[in-house]
């Protein structure tokens, strides 16, 4: 007599458990399918294109070599040189800093709008969100008119003396991270303020009643209770900051290279170098999960401090 | 130690929360701030433990001005009605909390923690995370997280209102021994007016933001000055009564129950004689006065006591033993006059 699988009810039926794994896989296997094609897919193509040699056209020839990584490590054809550590470098401080700064800005103008009454909070939302819905590169021009030397902003700084009269504030340092700062802080402010929003406002009272100053009263009372949305918030902005391109491009000027840039170079058909390109860009990958993974341990033994 | 509110005001947009409060609370003293809920009584609270601002008038403690420190600046600690326990420390954290944020030195810090922790009855808890206690444990934590700092004053907001009817209690009685052993100002704020009789020396009565009446539990208890705190604390009944015109001196009026005796003279034509529900005698002794007939509506038993309705006044009485009442039976009550007080407002 064949054994009969144990039945299992789901939503009042009568059902195995093999059935029920069946109706499971069905359901996710549009995302899976997405995932595999739109993401494994490439990356495996990455890793494949990264240990392969560059045609002299420009394009990949399929044979092993692992030029790429050299290269990538500083052995050129004129000997070692740091200039890639450099563009790594900047690009995570670019990063660190641009995370740090959107940081600072998001809590208190999270709090400010979750503070604010029903009707007028939807109307600072919305000014928080629109200007992202422009396209990047269109944003990143409007900050050359605004940065540029007959500019109100360039004349302040000139009068101050922070640049010479006539001027333009870019290319610059400055206004790259200008430029990052002002596309990444709703991605680091939206997770911030639904946290602010759902706030359970006694614990702060609780911290402030027991002698806390304004430092421990945010570390015990605000802190622990938005740690999550900050943990999102800082990936969405560190993790697209380490591969910004277009406002360094646009904002930093030839000189200032970050880690996109490269990769965008060297993808270009014909003049680029797709083996190289994609190993910097398995490097960057590496390199991004590596310090997420930091961070997110730091923050996690944060939590367990006193 | 002692605490002075003195003419406050305060208003949330357009209701106003307290108006022209004063209070006066003695060092050592344990008062209650009794109130339905929206009469201010937590706003007054908060407003002690410096958590709000009065748009006027001025708080003191021990004769010193403490209207405008902030909350981090006064001896005064809180337990909060939702304990507002801090979710990511442990109970020892939790309760050293106070102690940290004024530098106190750690090896002052551990001592004072253990016998707080012994106080209110924790061993063996300090390691846990606040969420794996139950809800009395919770409170107890809240309450040594308050006292660990030795306040000048103990603010308690509802602290039993999330627990169950045994527990309260049970804490309500620990509370008292706790205030009674180590001494010290408590300010317990509460709509539970059996938790106000239990607790306190002195029950302060308020209503839409004004202290109606305030005294002993037993005093507002057998003498309220109004018919809102009769109701309130307590459960009443009320009859309206006019003054005879013949009888201004004595305490003679007329009813819808007939001619009454009053416990006084009334010395307005209108009043509202209030007697509580134990208080009317059944069956009625010959020839005394204040004889009242009605028809029994309902009988509830009540376990210890039966609850009787009477028609047509719909006057109730508790009556203690089996009275063998039913419903429709008619029977003579008596209203001892020293009961009848005499309310206007």
């Amino acid at each position: 007599m064949p054994e009969t699988p144990p039945l299992v009810v789901w939503r009042g039926n009568l059902s195995t458990a093999a059935r029920l794994r069946r109706i499971g896989v069905f359901c996710v296997s549009p995302a899976m399918l997405w995932l595999g094609f739109f993401f494994i897919l490439p990356l495996l193509m990455l890793l494949a294109i990264a240990f392969a040699t560059r045609s002299p056209s420009g394009g990949v020839e399929w044979a092993f070599s692992i030029d790429a990584f050299k290269r990538l490590a500083g052995f050129g054809s004129f000997g070692w040189s740091p200039a890639n550590g450099y563009i790594l470098l900047r690009s995570l401080w670019i990063a660190s800093a641009t995370t740090a700064i959107c940081m600072l800005l998001a809590y208190p103008l999270a709090f400010f709008i979750a503070t604010r009454p029903a009707r007028t909070r939807m109307f600072w939302l919305i000014a928080l969100t629109v200007p992202s819905w422009t396209n990047l590169i269109v944003r990143t021009y409007a900050w050359l008119i605004l940065l540029g030397p007959e500019s109100v902003i360039a004349r302040v700084a000139a009068a101050l003396g922070f640049s010479d009269p006539g001027d333009a504030l870019f290319p610059s340092t400055f206004a790259t991270l200008l430029g990052m700062i002002t596309a990444f802080l709703p991605f680091m402010a939206m997770p911030l303020y639904s946290a602010a929003e759902k706030l359970n406002w006694n614990l702060v009272e609780a911290a402030q009643d027991l002698y806390g100053g304004r430092w421990r009263t945010f570390r015990h009372g605000i802190l622990p209770q938005t740690s999550s949305a900050l943990f999102v918030g800082v990936i969405l902005t560190f993790i697209p900051a380490m591969g910004m391109f277009i406002v360094s491009d646009i904002l930093g000027g030839a000189r200032f290279m970050l880690i996109g840039n490269l990769i965008q170079t060297q993808f270009a058909f014909g003049s680029g170098n797709p083996p190289y390109a994609a190993a910097i860009s398995l490097v960057l990958i590496l390199f991004t999960l590596l310090i997420i993974a930091l961070f997110s341990r730091f923050g996690g033994k944060r939590e367990e401090l006193v | 130690m002692s605490v002075k509110v003195i003419a406050v005001h305060k208003t949330y947009g357009s209701t106003q929360a307290l108006c022209n409060v004063d209070l006066t609370v003695k060092p050592g003293e344990f008062i209650t701030l009794l109130g339905p809920s929206g009469c201010g009584k937590t706003t007054l609270l908060r407003l002690i433990a410096g958590l709000e601002k009065p748009d006027s008038g001025y708080i003191h403690l021990d004769g010193a001005d403490i209207t405008h420190a902030r909350a981090n600046e006064r001896p005064i600690n809180t337990v909060f009605q939702s304990y507002a326990l801090f979710p990511h420390l442990d109970v020892r954290d939790n309760i050293a909390f106070g102690l940290r944020s004024r530098r106190v030195p750690e090896t002052e810090i551990g001592p004072r923690v253990d016998k707080a922790i012994a106080l209110v009855r924790l061993d063996g808890l300090g390691d846990r995370r606040t969420h794996q206690l139950s809800g009395g444990q919770q409170q107890r934590v809240a309450l040594a997280r308050a006292l660990v700092n030795e306040p000048r004053v103990l603010l308690l907001d509802e602290p039993m209102s999330a627990l169950d009817a045994n527990l309260r209690v049970a804490l309500q009685l620990e509370l008292r021994a706790l205030h009674r052993r180590i001494g010290g100002t408590f300010i317990l704020v509460t709509h539970d007016q059996d938790e106000a009789l239990t607790v306190s020396d002195r029950i302060v009565v308020l209503n839409k933001g004004q202290i109606v009446q305030q005294g002993a539990p037993e005093d507002v208890y057998k003498n309220p000055t109004t018919r809102f705190v009769a109701s309130f604390l307590g459960q009443a009944n009320f009859i309206t009564a006019q003054r005879l015109p013949d009888s201004a001196s004595t305490s003679l009026v007329s009813t819808p129950l007939g001619r009454l005796r009053a416990a006084v003279p009334l010395t307005e034509p209108e009043a509202t004689l209030c007697i509580r529900p134990g208080e009317i005698v059944f069956p009625a002794p010959a020839d005394c006065a204040n004889r009242v007939d009605g028809i029994v509506r309902e009988v509830i038993y009540r376990g210890d006591h039966q609850e009787v309705w009477l028609d047509p006044q719909g006057l109730r009485l508790t009556l203690s033993g089996d009275t063998r009442l039913r419903p429709g039976d008619s029977i003579t009550v008596s209203l001892p006059a020293e009961n009848l007080r005499v309310l206007y407002a």
